[in-house]
C-alpha cells in the first residue's frame, strides 16, 4: 500500500464519518422551532397593529383638519353677523340716528298725507273704493321708504337677498290689496282697522320670512329689531293711521256734504 | 438522470421548508443531520453538547432558508453555518484560545505518512487531545479545506497566528502518532 499523508487520512475519514443523533433530536429543535415561530408572528402582529394605528391617525387628522376648516368658516360667518348686528344696533338703537329714522318717517308721512290731502281735494268726486286704495298706497309708501331705509342700512354684500326680499315684499303688498279689494266687494266700505290688521299681518309675514330665510346661520338683526320695534312702536304707528284716516275721513265727510 | 431528479427533489423540499412545512423540515433534518452532527464532534468534545450546537445551528438553516438562492451546495451551505455554530459556542465558553504568533517564515513542515489508515475514533481521540486553538485552526485547514486568511477572517485573527496555530497542530499530532509506533517519516518541505 502507498504510503499517504496523515492529513489525507484524517479528511477522507472525517469526511464520510456520519454521526447519528439521539432520539429526541429533532422533538427539541421543533419545540424551538415553534417558539420562532410564535415570536415571529407576535411580532408580524404587532407590526399591524403599529400600522393600523399609524393609518388610524393619518386619517383623524385629515378629518380633524376639515372639520377646523369648516369651524373657521362658521366662526367667520359669526363674526360676520355681529359686525352687520352692531352697524344694524348702531343705526336703530342710538338716540340719534332714531329721531333721525322717525322724524324722516314722519315726515314722509306728512308728505304723503299732504300728498293724499292733495288728491283728495283735488278729485272731483271721491269714490270709497279708492280711499282704501290710497290708504293703502300711502300706508305702503310709508312702509316701503321705512323699510327701504333699514334695508339700506343693513345692506350687505349680497345684493339677491335683497331682491329677494323686496320681491317678497311686493308681493305682500299685492296681497294685501287683493284681499282689500274683496273685502270691499263684500262691503261697500272697509274701515281703517281692517286695513291696519291687514296691513299688520303682512307685516308680520315679512319678518318671519326675513328670519327663515337667514337659514339658522345669520339672524337677520334688522328684521328682529323691527319685530320688536314694531311692537313697541304700535301706538305711534296707530296715532299715525288713525291720524291719517282721521284726516280722511273729515275731508271724505267735507266733500259729500258739499256735493248734497 | 438520477443526479438531475435528486436535485429536482432537493430543490422541491428545500422551498417547502422555507415555507415553514413541518414535515420537509423534519425530511430534511434527517437527510442531513447525520453528517452535520460529525461536523460539529470534529470541534467540540462532548457528543452531548456537539448536538446542541448542531440544534442551534438546523434552527439557523431553517430561519434563513428563504436566503439560500441554489448557487453552490446546500450540504456546503449547512456546513459552513455548523462551523460557525460551533466557533460561537466556544468563543462564548471562553475556550476559544491562540498562542502569540512566532515566526514561522523559515520554519520546515515535515508531511506525516503513514503505513496503516487510522481509524476514524482514532483520528478522532488524536485530534480531540489537541488544544482547542490548535484544534480548530487544523481542522479547518486540513479537513475542511479553507485557505489561511480565510481561517483568518472567520478566527479573527492574523494569517500569520493561524500559520502557527497549523504548524503546531501538526508537530503534536505527530509526536502522538510516533507513540503509538505506526508512522513513518518522511522529510519533504511543505
Amino acid at each position: 500500500m502507498e504510503p499517504m499523508k496523515f492529513e489525507d487520512n484524517i479528511r477522507e475519514k472525517l469526511q464520510e464519518r456520519e454521526i447519528e443523533p439521539s432520539k429526541d433530536a429533532w422533538k427539541k429543535l421543533d419545540a424551538q422551532l415553534q417558539t420562532s415561530r410564535e415570536k415571529s408572528s407576535n411580532r408580524s402582529i404587532w407590526f399591524a397593529v403599529a400600522a393600523s394605528f399609524i393609518g388610524i391617525l393619518i386619517i383623524a387628522s385629515f378629518l380633524f383638519k376639515d372639520e377646523v376648516i369648516t369651524l373657521q368658516n362658521t366662526t367667520d360667518l359669526v363674526i360676520e353677523n355681529t359686525d352687520e348686528f352692531d352697524n344694524k344696533k348702531e343705526i336703530l338703537f342710538s338716540d340719534e340716528e332714531t329721531k333721525n329714522i322717525r322724524t324722516k318717517e314722519s315726515k314722509i308721512v306728512e308728505n304723503t298725507t299732504q300728498k293724499e290731502n292733495q288728491l283728495t281735494i283735488n278729485e272731483s268726486a271721491i269714490i270709497p273704493k279708492n280711499t282704501s286704495d290710497i290708504a293703502k298706497t300711502s300706508d305702503n309708501s310709508v312702509k316701503k321708504s321705512i323699510q327701504k331705509k333699514y334695508i339700506e342700512k343693513s345692506e350687505t354684500n349680497k345684493p339677491i337677498e335683497d331682491t329677494n326680499e323686496n320681491l317678497f315684499i311686493d308681493l305682500k303688498v299685492i296681497e294685501v290689496v287683493a284681499q282689500v279689494k274683496s273685502l270691499q266687494k263684500e262691503k261697500e266700505r272697509v274701515s281703517n282697522e281692517e286695513i291696519n290688521a291687514l296691513l299688520l299681518k303682512a307685516q308680520w309675514d315679512i319678518q318671519t320670512q326675513k328670519i327663515i330665510n337667514g337659514k339658522f346661520k345669520k339672524v337677520d338683526a334688522t328684521a328682529l329689531l323691527y319685530e320688536v320695534e314694531s311692537e313697541l312702536e304700535k301706538s305711534f304707528r296707530d296715532q299715525v293711521f288713525e291720524a291719517l284716516g282721521d284726516g280722511f275721513e273729515k275731508v271724505r265727510t267735507a266733500v259729500v256734504e258739499r256735493n248734497n | 438522470m438520477k443526479v438531475v431528479s435528486l436535485h429536482k427533489n432537493y430543490q422541491k423540499l428545500i422551498t417547502k421548508a422555507s415555507k415553514g412545512y413541518k414535515r420537509s423540515q423534519h425530511q430534511l433534518f434527517e437527510l442531513f443531520a447525520p453528517k452535520m452532527l460529525s461536523v460539529c464532534r470534529q470541534y467540540v468534545k462532548n457528543n452531548e453538547i456537539a448536538e446542541e450546537v448542531m440544534l442551534s445551528g438546523f434552527l439557523k438553516v431553517f430561519s434563513h432558508l428563504s436566503s439560500f438562492k441554489f448557487e453552490g451546495s446546500f450540504e456546503g451551505w449547512i456546513r459552513r453555518i455548523m462551523i460557525n455554530e460551533a466557533i460561537s459556542h466556544l468563543r462564548k465558553n471562553k475556550r476559544l484560545q491562540f498562542d502569540q504568533q512566532e515566526n514561522l517564515e523559515n520554519s520546515i513542515d515535515h508531511v506525516t505518512y503513514l503505513e496503516t489508515k487510522l481509524e476514524v475514533e482514532e483520528i478522532q481521540k488524536i485530534i480531540d487531545v489537541l488544544p482547542q486553538g490548535y484544534k480548530m485552526v487544523f481542522v479547518l485547514y486540513a479537513v475542511e479545506g479553507y485557505k489561511h486568511s480565510e481561517i483568518s477572517e472567520l478566527l479573527q485573527i492574523s494569517e500569520s497566528t493561524s500559520k502557527s496555530q497549523l504548524f503546531k497542530a501538526r508537530k503534536m499530532l505527530r509526536t502522538n502518532i510516533e507513540k503509538q509506533n505506526i508512522v513513518n517519516y518522511g522529510t519533504h518541505e511543505i
